[in-house]
C-alpha cells in the first residue's frame, strides 16, 4: 500500500505541478505579452505552440483529478477514519475546487481555444478574415482561465494545508 | 480590459479573498459553533 500511496502521490503532483504551471504560463507570461507581439508572430504562436500547450494543459488537469481520486481510495483503504479527519476535509475542499478548475478546462477553455485556433490557421491558410465572434471567444478563454488562477490559491492552500496545517479544523 | 477584476493583480487578490472567506468561515465553525 506504501508504495502504491507514494507512486500515486508522484503521479499526482507531477501532473499537478505541469498543469498550473502552463496555467499560470498563460495568466503571468501569454495572456500580457501576446497583445503587444507582432500579429505574424502572435498567429505563428497560436497555431504552434498554443495547441501543444492545450493538449498538455487538458490532459494534465485530467490526470490530477484522477490519480487525486485514486490517492484518496488509496489514503481510506490504508488509514481507520481517514474519511472523518481533519486532512480528508481539507482534501475535499482542495479537490472540489481542483475538479472545478479541471471541468473549466475541459468544457470552456478547451472548446473556445478551438475554435480560436481554427479560425487562426483559416487565416493565415487562406486570408480568411477573423470571426466577428472571435474578441468574444478569446474574453471567455481570458475569464474562464482567470477564475481558474483566482481559484489555484485556495485550492493549493487546502492541498498543502492537509498534511501541514492539522490545527486548522479545531485543536 | 476595463475590469481591475480580470487583471493580474485583481486575479491574485480575488484569489486570497476567496481563500481568507474560507478559512475564515471554517475557524468560526470550529471556534464558535462545533
Amino acid at each position: 500500500m506504501e508504495i502504491y500511496i507514494t507512486l500515486v502521490l508522484m503521479a499526482h503532483i507531477f501532473s499537478g505541478i505541469l498543469w498550473i504551471g502552463i496555467l499560470y504560463y498563460f495568466n503571468f507570461g501569454q495572456a500580457l505579452k501576446f497583445p503587444q507581439m507582432e500579429a505574424s508572430a502572435r498567429s505563428n504562436a497560436v497555431t504552434v505552440l498554443v495547441p501543444h500547450l492545450l493538449q498538455l494543459f487538458r490532459w494534465s488537469a485530467l490526470s490530477t483529478v484522477v490519480f487525486g481520486i485514486a490517492l484518496i481510495i488509496g489514503f481510506g483503504i490504508d488509514r481507520d477514519g481517514y474519511y472523518s479527519s481533519g486532512q480528508f476535509r481539507s482534501i475535499a475542499i482542495g479537490g472540489t475546487i481542483g475538479i472545478a478548475m479541471a471541468l473549466n478546462v475541459w468544457f470552456i477553455i478547451w472548446p473556445v481555444q478551438q475554435k480560436i485556433i481554427a479560425a487562426t490557421r483559416a487565416t493565415i491558410a487562406d486570408g480568411t478574415p477573423a470571426p466577428a465572434n472571435q474578441p468574444k471567444w478569446a474574453r471567455t478563454a481570458l475569464l474562464a482561465s482567470r477564475t481558474n488562477t483566482m481559484l489555484s490559491i485556495p485550492m493549493l492552500f487546502f492541498m498543502v494545508g492537509a498534511r501541514n496545517l492539522p490545527s486548522l479544523w479545531g485543536n | 480590459m476595463t475590469n481591475p477584476l480580470l487583471s493580474v493583480k485583481g486575479t491574485l487578490i480575488s484569489g486570497f479573498i476567496i481563500l481568507a472567506v474560507l478559512v475564515g468561515v471554517i475557524r468560526i465553525y470550529y471556534e464558535f459553533i462545533a
